[in-house]
């Protein structure tokens, strides 16, 4: 199977389960990615670092892997993936009205699938920690980011900023 | 009470550029900035509009904010508006991205611009970490949701299952636990 296929199917697989947002398919991502042969887990994390210093949706991952997989053409086929076919059935929803909005099953859905979201973004965070903090400066890089990002209200920006800093300089 | 009507048009380029300031304010994810624009500035949508909107969009398959854009973008200017909401959103944080990345992969070789990268990528993990445990406080999980959590967790993060076999399992396990509390 070409190797845009493969990008189209597995990033519309990864929307389809893309619970609470992009960064909850981060763990599924980087298991296939490297199952592939794409990248190894260090070039994952990389590719994740880069593209949350960078504004723009979380999904956006997706555009920089088929990028870095066969260039401009991977893109493509891995946001068409990410975005095609949930775009089109909101738009359709859309279009067909408000009837099922008020419907309470999806408040209950809502709620159910809080506890799933946060149990994924946990671990999205601890496997790149565990592809990215190779010696005990970058653990504690970690640790002290996680910390900022609970008791300040910093913007996400200057963490990734003094992680850099702090690499460059010890690396 | 409503901002605006429901079925009042908004040209194409004005929801292009409003998805764009929504897509280029923020690092790490950009939801809280749709509010922002969407609610606070632009005055489009109640806070409670957007409360439902998000409800339906977080149920759909896909990127959350995606949807949005996609949403409000169909019910103010149908298919040319979800296009120009898409665009706005998508477009230019995607094309800085890929020239980032590029000039990244130029000097990936100097081992100071690997390091801070490396760095970055600590940094990173870290910011996830934090907003997890952010929304573990904001949602004050009971026993039973504490357990699909930790379930979750562990499935994803340490025996590495499958993303689908996850959600099969503790999808229902979540709603049952939801029900249990309400």
């Amino acid at each position: 199977m070409s190797v845009l296929v493969t990008l189209f199917l597995m990033f519309a697989s990864m929307s389809l389960l893309a619970i609470g947002g992009a960064n909850s398919t981060i763990p599924e991502m980087q298991r296939l990615v490297v199952a592939h042969g794409w990248m190894d887990a260090t070039q994952f994390a990389h590719a994740f670092a880069i593209a949350q210093a960078s504004p723009g949706p979380n999904m956006l991952v997706a555009g920089l892997i088929g990028w870095q997989v066969v260039g401009a053409s991977g893109a493509a086929a891995a946001l068409a993936g990410m975005c095609g076919p949930s775009c089109t059935l909101t738009y359709v929803l859309a279009r067909a009205g408000d009837r099922f909005s008020a419907d309470p099953r999806i408040a209950r859905l809502r709620a159910g699938l809080v506890p799933v979201s946060i149990g994924l973004i946990l671990a999205t965070g601890t496997v790149l920690a565990q592809a990215a903090d190779t010696d005990p400066s970058r653990t504690l890089l970690t640790a002290v980011t996680a910390a900022g990002t609970i008791w300040t209200l910093r913007n996400p920006i200057w963490f990734l900023m003094l992680g850099a800093a702090v690499g460059a300089l010890l690396g | 009470m409503t901002a605006i009507a429901e079925d009042r048009t908004i040209p194409p380029a004005v929801l292009f550029r409003a998805f764009m300031a929504i897509g280029m304010s923020g690092f790490g994810g950009v939801l809280p900035f749709a509010r922002r624009e969407l609610v606070d500035r632009r005055n489009w949508m109640t806070d409670a509009e957007f409360a439902e909107t998000l409800g339906i969009c977080s149920v759909l398959p896909g990127p959350n904010i995606i949807n949005i854009a996609i949403w409000f973008g169909t019910r103010h200017g149908g298919a040319l508006g979800a296009i120009a909401a898409f665009s706005g959103l998508v477009g230019v944080p995607l094309v800085l991205l890929l020239t980032l990345a590029t000039i990244y992969g130029h000097y990936a070789g100097e081992p100071r611009v690997s390091a801070a990268v490396d760095g970055m990528a600590a940094s990173a993990a870290g910011l996830v970490i934090g907003t997890g445990l952010v929304m573990v406080r904001r949602v004050q999980p009971d026993l039973a949701t504490g357990l699909v959590l930790l379930m979750v967790f562990f499935a994803a993060a340490w025996l590495r299952l499958p993303l689908p076999a996850i959600i099969a399992v503790a999808a229902p396990l979540g709603v049952l636990a939801a029900r249990k509390r309400a």
